[in-house]
């Protein structure tokens, strides 16, 4: 779950502010206006479901040969081979 | 074991009643017994893996129902040389986690650092008649840009109080 002080810092990155937990208990910008649980809860959502919509991303990402391994395999193997192989995780964590 | 069923105890003679010596008196839902930990030497940390802050207390439930009230309270300040600052007590039942308090702030001007006091109340369930010993631990978020936690912060006593709650 996105952190509530994420949150807080997508929607006013230049507050400063301190939580203990999930509450704030200290607001300092006078300038900005404390967001509401109802506007903070809201921005949590929308980061949650933009973190969970890019999963595909970070599991291909982690699974990708090296880029060194990547071009020993071109040259060894060819354009197509190497397709294959990234394919291969490509199509194990297909885009959503 | 027999058993007596009477509406009101009164005393004999004065007002008070008196359990002998040794003997203990088990009221469900009532305080049995409650035994207290301070901690007042300003200490810090810097990394992220927790260790001892030195706060605990121990105690021996006086029964297997027996339930536990663990109060705590740390004085704390969190700082770091960037934007953002963020660290974490944990509280801990022998070696077993049983609740977390989170600091966190943020500057965007930087050297974040703040002071506020973390708490937490928990009401446990041992299952045990051995002692048991409950302690904290401390530790930052990210041990980079001088991110540091202090407990007993200005040397203002950290409290554990455990009170036992009879089951």
């Amino acid at each position: 779950m996105i952190d509530k002080h994420q949150a807080i810092l997508s929607l006013e990155p230049n507050a400063k502010f301190g939580m203990v937990g999930d509450e704030i208990v200290d607001w300092e910008s006078e300038d900005i206006t404390q967001p509401t649980e109802a506007e903070i809860t809201a921005e949590q959502e929308r980061l949650q479901y933009l973190y969970d919509s890019e999963e595909y991303k970070r599991n291909r990402a982690n699974e990708y040969p090296s880029v060194a391994d990547q071009l020993d395999d071109i040259y060894h193997n060819g354009i197509d081979a190497w397709k294959a192989t990234i394919k291969e995780t490509k199509d194990k964590y297909p885009k959503e | 074991m027999s058993q007596i069923n009477v509406n009101t105890i009164g005393a004999r003679t004065g007002n008070d009643i008196t359990l002998a010596s040794g003997d203990n008196f088990y009221i469900p839902g009532h305080a049995l017994q409650v035994v207290q930990g301070t901690y007042s030497t300003q200490s810090s940390r810097t990394s992220s893996t927790h260790a001892d802050t030195g706060l605990s207390v121990a105690i021996t439930p006086k029964s297997t129902s027996s339930k536990i009230l663990i109060l705590m309270l740390h004085h704390t300040k969190i700082q770091r040389s960037t934007t953002s600052a963020n660290a974490t007590v944990k509280l801990l039942r022998d070696s077993t986690e049983i609740e977390s308090a989170n600091h966190f702030f943020t500057d965007a001007g930087g050297n974040a650092a703040s002071t506020q006091n973390l708490t937490a109340s928990v009401l446990d369930s041992p299952s045990t008649t051995s002692a048991i010993t409950y302690k904290t631990t401390y530790g930052v978020d990210n041990a980079a840009n001088s991110e540091t936690i202090y407990i007993a912060w200005g040397n203002k006593t950290d409290r554990l109080i455990a009170i036992e709650i009879g089951g």
